[in-house]
Formats: C-alpha cells, sequence, structure tokens
C-alpha cells in the first residue's frame, strides 16, 4: 500500500453523469482524491453537493462514468459493498436508528462496517463505541435514545457512527451545520485526528471560512459541473465562483469585496 | 434470559398432550391456538425486516395446495407432502423477491394483498389438477388430537428459536438497523436486500408448512378459504396485540386471542365471536401500541 498507492490517484470520478426527474444533475464530473488529503466541496443550493456524496456511495447510480476507488471500479456497486470497502459517509439531515441508544446506533455501524468486527467479542465492540462516542464529545449520553438527542447531537453521532465502520475514506455533508463555533473548533480538531490516523475525507460545508481553514483543496460546483478547484486561496478569489455563491454579477461582487 | 425456567415451562406446556387432564375439545382448542400462534410468528420472522405483509395468505394457500395435489394425485406420504407444500411457497417467495419486494410503505403493503390474487386465481381454473373452486378433499391424515396438540408445540418450539435469532443476534441488529432507518442501515454496511430476502424466504416456507398442516388437519382445501384474507390478516392481529419485537409475542397474542375466542366468545356470541380480534386491535393501538408483552421487560 505505499508505492503503489501514489501512482493511482486514491478516489477516482471519471466523467460521472447523474439524471434525476430528466434533468441532469451531474455533468461530467471527473476529480480525484489523494490519500489522506481533504478535499471540500463547496457550491450554492442544488449544485450537486449531497449528489456527489449519493453517487460515491451508491445511492444513487450514474448513467455515465466510472467511479474507482483504489483502483476497484465501485460504479453501480451496492451501498452497504461500498461501505464495507472503506468508504462511510454521513447524511445532511441525520438519521439516526432512532429506536436504538447513540451506543447502539454506533455499535451496529461496528458490526456491519467493520470487517474486523467478526472477531471482536460483545465487549469490544461496546468499548469501542464508547471510545468513538467520546471522541464526538457524547460520551455522556451513550445511553440516551437517539431521538432525545439535540440536533447538533445527533450530527455528531452521524459522524462517529460513519467512522465506526472503519472507513478510509469519509464523506462528511454539512457537518458544520448546527453547531456552535466552539463545537466547530472540536469537530476540526475530530477531523485533523482522523486524517492523522490514515484517513482522507471529503467535506460538503456552507461556512467558507471553516472550509479554507482545512481543506487540501477545494472544488466549486455550480449547476451539475466543476467550474474551478485548486487551493482554497485559488478557488476563494475565483470570480465564476463568487458569481455563482452569490447570484449577482461579478462585479456587484469585486465592489463588496473593496 | 432464563433458559431453564423457560424450557421447564415447555415441558409442562408440552405434558398436556400426555396427561389426559385437559378435555379433548379444550385440547384441540390449544392446538389451534398453537396453530395460529405458530402462523403470526411466522409472519413476525418477516415483518421483523420492516414490512408489513398483508399476501401471506397467499403462502398459506401454495402450502396446503402443494400439500393436497402431492398428496391426492401423486400420493405422496404426509410429512414429505408437507414439505413439498412449503417449497411451493418458497417458490412463490421468490417471485416477490424480484417484483414486489422493491416497493416499499403503502404500495409494498397493498402490492402483497393483491399478490394473494395470482395463485387463487390460477388454481381456481387449473381443474385438472385442482379440482377448481369445489377443491381438494380426504386429505385428512391419521393423527390424534394428542399428537397434533404434540407436534404443533414443539414445532412452535422450534419456529420460536428462529424468531430468536430474528432479534437477538447480529441479524437481529441489522434487521432492527432496517427497521428503523433503510438507508441509514445501507451506509454503515446492513446488506438491506439481503436481509429482507432471507426473512421472506424463512418467512414464507414456514407459512406454506402451515398451510399444509391446515389441509392435514381439517382434511380439505379450498381456493376460497385457503386463500383468504383470514389469513393474512390472524397474523398481523395476533402479532401486533402480542408485541412484535418480544419472542414469545406473537405467540403468546395467538394463544390468548385464540383461546378467548373459542373459549369464551364463541360461546357467549355464537354469531359475532370473530368481532374480537377487531376490538382487539382497537385496544392495542390505543393502549399498548408495542402489544401486551410491551409491559414486561424485553426477554
Amino acid at each position: 500500500m505505499d508505492k503503489k498507492a501514489i501512482k493511482v490517484p486514491y478516489l477516482l470520478l471519471e466523467s460521472v453523469t447523474v439524471e434525476r426527474n430528466h434533468r441532469d444533475v451531474l455533468r461530467g464530473i471527473s476529480f480525484a482524491l489523494e490519500r489522506q488529503e481533504i478535499v471540500s466541496i463547496i457550491g450554492p443550493n442544488g449544485a450537486g453537493k449531497s449528489t456527489i456524496f449519493d453517487v460515491i456511495t451508491g445511492f444513487v447510480k450514474p448513467i455515465s462514468g466510472r467511479i474507482i476507488f483504489k483502483g476497484i471500479d465501485i460504479t453501480g456497486w451496492d451501498p452497504h459493498r461500498i461501505c464495507r470497502l472503506g468508504i462511510a459517509r454521513t447524511f445532511q439531515i441525520s438519521r439516526p436508528f432512532s429506536s436504538m441508544t447513540a451506543l447502539e446506533n454506533v455499535a451496529v455501524a461496528i458490526m456491519f462496517g467493520n470487517k474486523r468486527a467478526k472477531r471482536m467479542t460483545a465487549e469490544a465492540i461496546h468499548d469501542r463505541a464508547r471510545e468513538l462516542l467520546e471522541l464526538v464529545g457524547l460520551g455522556h449520553k451513550v445511553n440516551t435514545v437517539s431521538r432525545c438527542l439535540t440536533l447538533s447531537e445527533q450530527r455528531r453521532l452521524e459522524v462517529a457512527r460513519a467512522v465506526a465502520t472503519d472507513p478510509e475514506l469519509l464523506l462528511l455533508d454539512e457537518f458544520a451545520a448546527g453547531l456552535s463555533p466552539k463545537a466547530i473548533d472540536n469537530a476540526l480538531k475530530v477531523i485533523e485526528r482522523l486524517r492523522q490516523e490514515g484517513l482522507s475525507l471529503l467535506i460538503i460545508d456552507h461556512f467558507l471560512n471553516v472550509t479554507a481553514r482545512i481543506s487540501d483543496r477545494i472544488i466549486a460546483l455550480h449547476e451539475g459541473e466543476i467550474i474551478a478547484s485548486g487551493s482554497p486561496a485559488e478557488v476563494l478569489k475565483n470570480k465564476a465562483v463568487a458569481a455563482a455563491y452569490f447570484g449577482g454579477s461579478v462585479d456587484a461582487v469585486e465592489e463588496l469585496r473593496e | 434470559m432464563n433458559l431453564p425456567i423457560h424450557l421447564l415451562a415447555w415441558v409442562i406446556i408440552l405434558a398436556f398432550g400426555w396427561i389426559p387432564l385437559v378435555p379433548e375439545n379444550v385440547l384441540s382448542v390449544l392446538t389451534t391456538a398453537f396453530f395460529y400462534g405458530f402462523m403470526a410468528t411466522a409472519w413476525n420472522i418477516h415483518s421483523l425486516s420492516g414490512a408489513i405483509s398483508l399476501g401471506h395468505a397467499a403462502f398459506f394457500g401454495l402450502g396446503a395446495y402443494g400439500f393436497a395435489i402431492a398428496a391426492s394425485k401423486y400420493g405422496i406420504s404426509s410429512w414429505a407432502g408437507m414439505l413439498i407444500g412449503a417449497l411451493c411457497a418458497v417458490v412463490y417467495a421468490l417471485f416477490w423477491m424480484i417484483s414486489i419486494n422493491r416497493l416499499r410503505h403503502g404500495s409494498f403493503v397493498l402490492a402483497t394483498l393483491v399478490s394473494v390474487e395470482i395463485p387463487r386465481v390460477i388454481i381456481e381454473n387449473l381443474d385438472s389438477l385442482t379440482h377448481g373452486s369445489a377443491g381438494i378433499m380426504n386429505l385428512r391424515i391419521p393423527v390424534g388430537i394428542r399428537e397434533w396438540y404434540i407436534i404443533m408445540v414443539i414445532l412452535a418450539g422450534l419456529l420460536l428459536l428462529i424468531h430468536h435469532q430474528t432479534l437477538f443476534s447480529r441479524l437481529g441488529w441489522g434487521l432492527r438497523a432496517v427497521r428503523d432507518d433503510e438507508r441509514t442501515a445501507m451506509a454503515v454496511g446492513v446488506p438491506v436486500e439481503f436481509l429482507r430476502r432471507c426473512t421472506l424466504i424463512v418467512s414464507s416456507f414456514f407459512m406454506g408448512l402451515c398451510g399444509a398442516f391446515y389441509a392435514a388437519m381439517i382434511g380439505l382445501v379450498e381456493p376460497s378459504i385457503v386463500f383468504s384474507l383470514h389469513f393474512s390478516a390472524m397474523p398481523l392481529v395476533l402479532s401486533l396485540f402480542g408485541g412484535r419485537e418480544h419472542l414469545y409475542g406473537p405467540l403468546i397474542g395467538g394463544l390468548i386471542l385464540y383461546n378467548l375466542d373459542q373459549l369464551l366468545m364463541v360461546p357467549l356470541f355464537p354469531e359475532a365471536h370473530r368481532a374480537l380480534y377487531g376490538i382487539a386491535i382497537f385496544v392495542t393501538i390505543w393502549f399498548f401500541p408495542k402489544g401486551i408483552l410491551a409491559w414486561t421487560k424485553r426477554p
């Protein structure tokens, strides 16, 4: 997994097109992601950000194009297989297993997503789940039924549950939405720690300042197409991005900046 | 879970079959109660994957007809015939798997309800094999009521072992995740479609076995009886009443409701005794939507 992995991109999307209701929501998207890289996807509502996540994790099948992860073509695979191969995700709107406690939510994810789970005892799964909940700051809520958690707690549970499947690539959808500035700082620490443990991350977020702080690269999306990609500084200066984001003309944005 | 106590309870229940303490007509009611409890448990194994089926009468009817045709046309011995009946039901479950299993919620329920009509109409019109709507008679196998009782209790006990797996094993956790949120379950690696198929196959097999037992106990099959809504709705009512997420829920539902029906309602209201099941549904949904066993702790 050392020299070879460097040559083949870790995750590769090749001109992926997705159609929904006879409308293209993604049009020929291509990009690559390297190991231990943090890439953010930005763009206005309806640009197709969440659809990129859906298509990578198998919830939506592309009408053309290929998705390659670790050199394996995973286009058209079922979500649970993609999860077991090492891609985990969170959802924009958190959807916990509502009848289960926080601990059980994470434990189920370990049982099914983690390839080593079959050799783990019930206690080991339990301990690992507790450890993950402490990582996201839910150590005091392990036995709370998840539908009784606050929204921000549910979002953090979502992250713990995704990490529980022992992923190599983690897709975080709007992880900072609804979190207080302090909670965002904690979340960023968690992300940095996950990266050091060897994970790659693909992040969707609305807070550009937060995104800029942690990303190695940013991909800007508009109406299903990539309009800019590069380092945070480059992309945020890009005129087309500003225009797409603020709706108005480029000049108006320029004026705003000055 | 206290295993010795459970085993003791089962031995005592079984003993009723040997000790001539209970009169035969009561024992016959008890046997049928276990029969319905068995049926409800079989149905519930499928419902634990989050899909409510109103079409299990299809499996029931096919089980009954599979047995009836094997016995009357080909003279296959009764026990092998029952297995054939159960396998007929599984074949129809395979058809479900490629067609209506991709539906969800209301559409799934309606599709299952309608799917009962397909085998019924075919059997009604396949006169040469099935005698059409007249049905097939003389199927009763020479087994006494005490033996039937013992067979039903043992089968119900064995099915509970499977039911236990669908509730409390790793598979059970997967099914619970599917019930809570299918999409999230997929995202954490639960093979949702595989689990749904497994429960359907197992459930249809035992539902078919129920049908075969019914034919062998009553002695005749008729399309309008074995494919009637009764056999789709009964397991639903009994499971809801007993508690769908409890090991003994469907079985207890069957034992309580059927015995109440036959031993109390029939003597009191011979015409309207079945109203009990309707009332049971109302009471369940109002007062204990998780079933009567929700009052006890999880086993």
